[in-house]
């Protein structure tokens, strides 16, 4: 078999074995009728504020498996609906960022920046917009990569990176902190160092786990979920129930019931495209390279977008090409996350983790080199396979580009619920989602604590991102390091042993240099509680 | 052979009081020592699903992750005795793990171990195409200068792996942080380490020929490569491999115990069952029951005992 014909093969596979609706000729496979289900629940998702893809494809995977079986004809439709949670979430994501200033995720944390003061000044509905045509270019670009890419460009990647300079590429991912960390540089790295002490509660190798204070609670750290919701969403809530309650209820600036013009012109979508395309290839970049994650790719964007941009209306003040920047780069992540999943078996990502485990429980596809040989003389089904996937990734995709802006619309209409009974129906939503994937009420207090200290942050003026990003890259850093000193034997200088590190560490210096000068141009962006100081 | 039949039915009828005796008062509590969405937690939730559905009882799984297992050990030995808190957790939480920590906060007589339910299939691991296809081979690379990095997952692996290496004279750089087996098994893919520690998920890569078992790390033969060489060939007299085993707080009385006890071990060997079907899939079936498992426990918390003395500089 040829490239074409096991190309051929995977579209037949996804569209046409086995059919759950025969409607007159029109079949419609179990595979594509999962994707599409998987997207729009996904989308609901994302734009529930609290939930994540990952969390929805946890809970879906268990049950997916228990309606599908064992066999493989399993694969596509339970692989299908998972791709489709995690489609449908990116976009999603950007809803509540948007409306109501509650990211769900931290991926979406940039989407608030310009996208909260659009709804604002009542463009809530082109804001949305913007953000689902970012979104769904970012990420059909990151899957055509992936399937242009895959069979080579991880194995590429990981013989050149060993663990020495995938410790070295930690190190320049943290640098990267330097560029969002505000106009005050100390109160960043106060931010980001907060973010460390409170990624090591918990981790470490010892047997005894580190900073607990004995407490069982914490033996294995704080709930990360709980981390992020309690730091972006509640202490969201609480600085905006702050100002309801100085303004009075009559006066509340908060958006108005008006969406606007909803509708998103060429003409417009010509000036946000060079946005797009950088963002798209930054995020895909990102996605490729192994641990850094689309947190880090959304504010790489952002930022790239913040130099580029020479509109009227500056980032950090409602420019939709600020909404464009991020959402093209945090959804460009997850096409070219799979890359090393599918042909080195090694999750780039939480979501992907989810698909391999699928696999893995299912059988008869088993990510990994073998996946990508095209044999011509016998019929590599995982190939096939393979294909079946990539097809229905398009799928989700033609999906998201047809009716993602009237999904969007219909959800915008959140929008008319008035502050003082949406604010606490988020925050009731929020910890009970919290509540769902802690599993206990330590879940609920750590979300609690966590607002309240997000709530701090946001009166005193320090940036949440370095500190959100700091907690993410945490752990793989220390286990990058630690991975690294020990295979060396224990070398001191095993970070600086190959050309390729020694480039990544000559990037950091780089980039904390020019960190003064970025941000001395652009003041002020990513402090977020610039709109609602009092 | 009339009598046999005579006495099987005679001995299912005098066995069968004692399970039909005990019913649970309320819903049966499984504290799960992993976090959610692993092997560990499937099989729990699985067999929680086939005790259920067996025998009508209302079983709840429920996370109790932390601390390699003691979070739930700790938990699981505060409360009450009566058959409706049980724990699912694996044996090195009570031997090694147990001996090696500070202050484990609990010892074995706290517990009731009802039965074991699978094993792992641990061995050294290494990508097929390096050459070897033993530990022997690796060792004799190692003696004539070669240096090697050994991945491993937790600190009784960790010890392992330092264990070979002193017996046999060499060196290996041992990278201890990884997370699961299926890290180690990554990062072997990866070329991050040379050969590492995997407890199941290298199978599927032996099989199609691109992974080697180096090294059988239980004390039975491997699913997939029954005739990998065994650690006693490298000088080392200890089984590494990891069993999964319920337990309950002690003082169950009586009924319960053997009520319980039954009913686990009665889903994860029969034929069909969820649990059954995804033991033979990911693990392997190990059902030592009642006092076969403590002395299971026991005999690991000896052997580990060993090890640590062993390992000690």
């Amino acid at each position: 078999m040829g490239v074409w014909d096991y190309v051929l093969a995977g579209i037949a596979e996804a569209f046409l074995a086995n059919p759950a609706l025969m409607l007159g000729p029109v079949v419609i496979s179990w595979a594509v009728l999962m994707v599409i289900s998987g997207f729009f629940a996904g989308v609901i998702i994302g734009a529930t504020p609290g939930l994540s893809g990952p969390f929805g494809m946890a809970m879906a995977l268990p049950i997916l498996i228990s309606a599908f079986g064992f066999t493989p004809d399993a694969l596509l439709p339970v692989m299908g609906f998972l791709v489709g949670i995690m489609k449908g979430a990116t976009v999603g994501g950007a809803v509540p960022a948007i409306l109501f200033n509650t990211p769900g995720t931290p991926d979406a944390f940039m989407t608030t920046l310009d996208g909260y003061p659009m709804a604002r000044k009542g463009q809530g509905g082109k804001a949305l917009r913007v953000a689902q045509f970012s979104s769904v270019s970012g990420d059909t670009f990151s899957d055509l990569v992936l399937f242009t890419c895959a069979p080579f460009l991880a194995i590429t990647i990981e013989k050149f990176l060993g663990l020495p300079e995938k410790a070295a590429l930690m190190v320049l991912s943290l640098s990267f902190v330097a560029a969002v960390v505000g106009k005050h540089p100390a109160k960043g790295i106060l931010a980001a160092s907060f973010g460390f002490v409170v990624a090591s509660i918990g981790t470490g190798t010892d047997s005894y786990p580190r900073l607990t204070l004995g407490m069982d609670q914490l033996a294995s750290g704080f709930p990360t979920i709980a981390v992020f919701v309690g730091v972006l969403i509640v202490g969201e809530i609480f600085s905006s129930l702050d100002l309801l309650w100085r303004n009075g209820l009559g006066s509340k600036d908060l958006p108005s019931g008006d969406l606007g013009d909803k509708t998103l012109s060429w003409k417009e979508r010509r000036v946000l495209m060079p946005f797009i395309g950088t963002s798209m290839v930054v995020g895909t970049v990102v996605g490729a390279l192994p641990g850094i994650g689309s947190t880090l790719a959304a504010a790489l964007g952002y930022t790239a977008g913040r130099k580029m941009h020479k509109g009227e209306v500056p980032f950090g003040e409602g420019a939709p090409e600020g909404i464009a920047a991020t959402e093209a780069a945090n959804s460009a992540v997850s096409g070219s996350n799979l890359i090393p999943a599918l042909s080195l078996g090694i999750p780039g990502n939480v979501a992907a983790v989810f698909i391999i485990l699928a696999a893995d429980t299912i059988g008869g596809f088993n990510p990994g080199p073998a996946v990508f040989k095209f044999s011509t003389e016998t019929v590599n089904t995982e190939l096939v396979i393979a294909f079946g996937l990539f097809t229905l990734m398009m799928t989700a995709n033609i999906v998201n580009w047809c009716t993602g802006a009237s999904f969007m619309r219909l959800l915008g209409g959140l929008i008319r619920i008035p502050a003082q009974i949406l604010l606490p129906s988020v925050l009731l939503l929020t910890l009970t989602s919290t509540y769902v994937q802690v599993g206990s009420m330590f879940g609920i207090y750590v979300t609690l604590g966590f607002g309240i200290i997000g709530y701090i942050m946001r009166i005193a003026a320090i940036p949440i991102l370095p500190m959100v990003i700091a907690f993410i890259l945490a752990e793989p850093l220390e286990n990058a390091v630690r991975n690294a000193f020990e295979a060396s034997g224990s070398d001191p200088w095993f970070i600086l042993q190959s050309p390729i590190g020694l480039t990544f560490l000559a990037l950091s210096a780089v980039m904390l240099a020019m960190s003064g000068r970025l941000q001395e141009r652009n003041k002020n962006i990513v402090s977020t509680n610039k709109d609602q100081a009092p | 052979m009339r009598h046999l039949f005579a006495a099987a039915v005679c001995a299912a009828l005098t066995a069968m009081p004692a399970w039909a005796q005990w019913t649970p008062s309320g819903p049966i509590k499984i504290q799960i020592g992993f976090a959610a969405g692993g092997g560990a937690d499937t099989l729990a939730r699985l067999i929680a699903e086939d005790m259920a559905a067996e025998y009508g009882w209302n079983v709840i799984p429920e996370n109790l992750a932390g601390g390699g297992g003691s979070v739930m050990a700790r938990a699981l030995m505060d409360a009450p005795a009566d058959g409706l808190t049980l724990g699912m957790g694996v044996t090195d939480t009570f031997a090694y793990d147990r001996l090696a920590a500070k202050d484990p906060g609990f010892t074995l007589d706290d517990f009731d171990f009802l039965t074991t339910i699978a094993g792992t299939q641990m061995g050294v691991v290494a990508k097929a195409d390096r050459g070897w296809t033993n530990l022997s081979d690796v060792i004799a690379a190692a003696k004539a200068g070669e240096e090697l990095s050994f991945g491993s997952m937790t600190a009784r692996l960790s010890d392992g792996a330092y264990y070979i290496s002193k017996v046999n004279d060499v060196n290996f750089n041992i990278v201890s942080g990884y997370k699961g087996g299926r890290a180690v098994l990554n990062a072997i893919i990866a070329d991050d380490v040379d050969i590492g520690w995997v407890a199941g998920p290298q199978a599927k890569g032996v099989a199609a020929g691109d992974l080697v078992n180096l090294v059988n790390g239980e004390d039975q033969p491997l699913k997939v490569s029954p005739d990998a060489e065994m650690l006693s060939a490298v000088g080392v007299d200890f089984f590494f491999g990891a069993t999964f085993i319920m337990m309950a707080p002690d003082g169950l009385p009586e009924d319960a115990r053997t009520a319980l006890t039954d009913a686990i071990a009665t889903v994860i060997r029969k034929d069909g069952t969820k649990s059954n079907e995804f033991i033979n899939r990911v693990f392997v079936l190990k059902v030592k029951s009642g006092e076969d498992a403590a002395a299971y426990v026991a005999k690991e918390s000896a052997d580990s005992e060993a090890l640590l003395e062993a390992t000690a500089n």
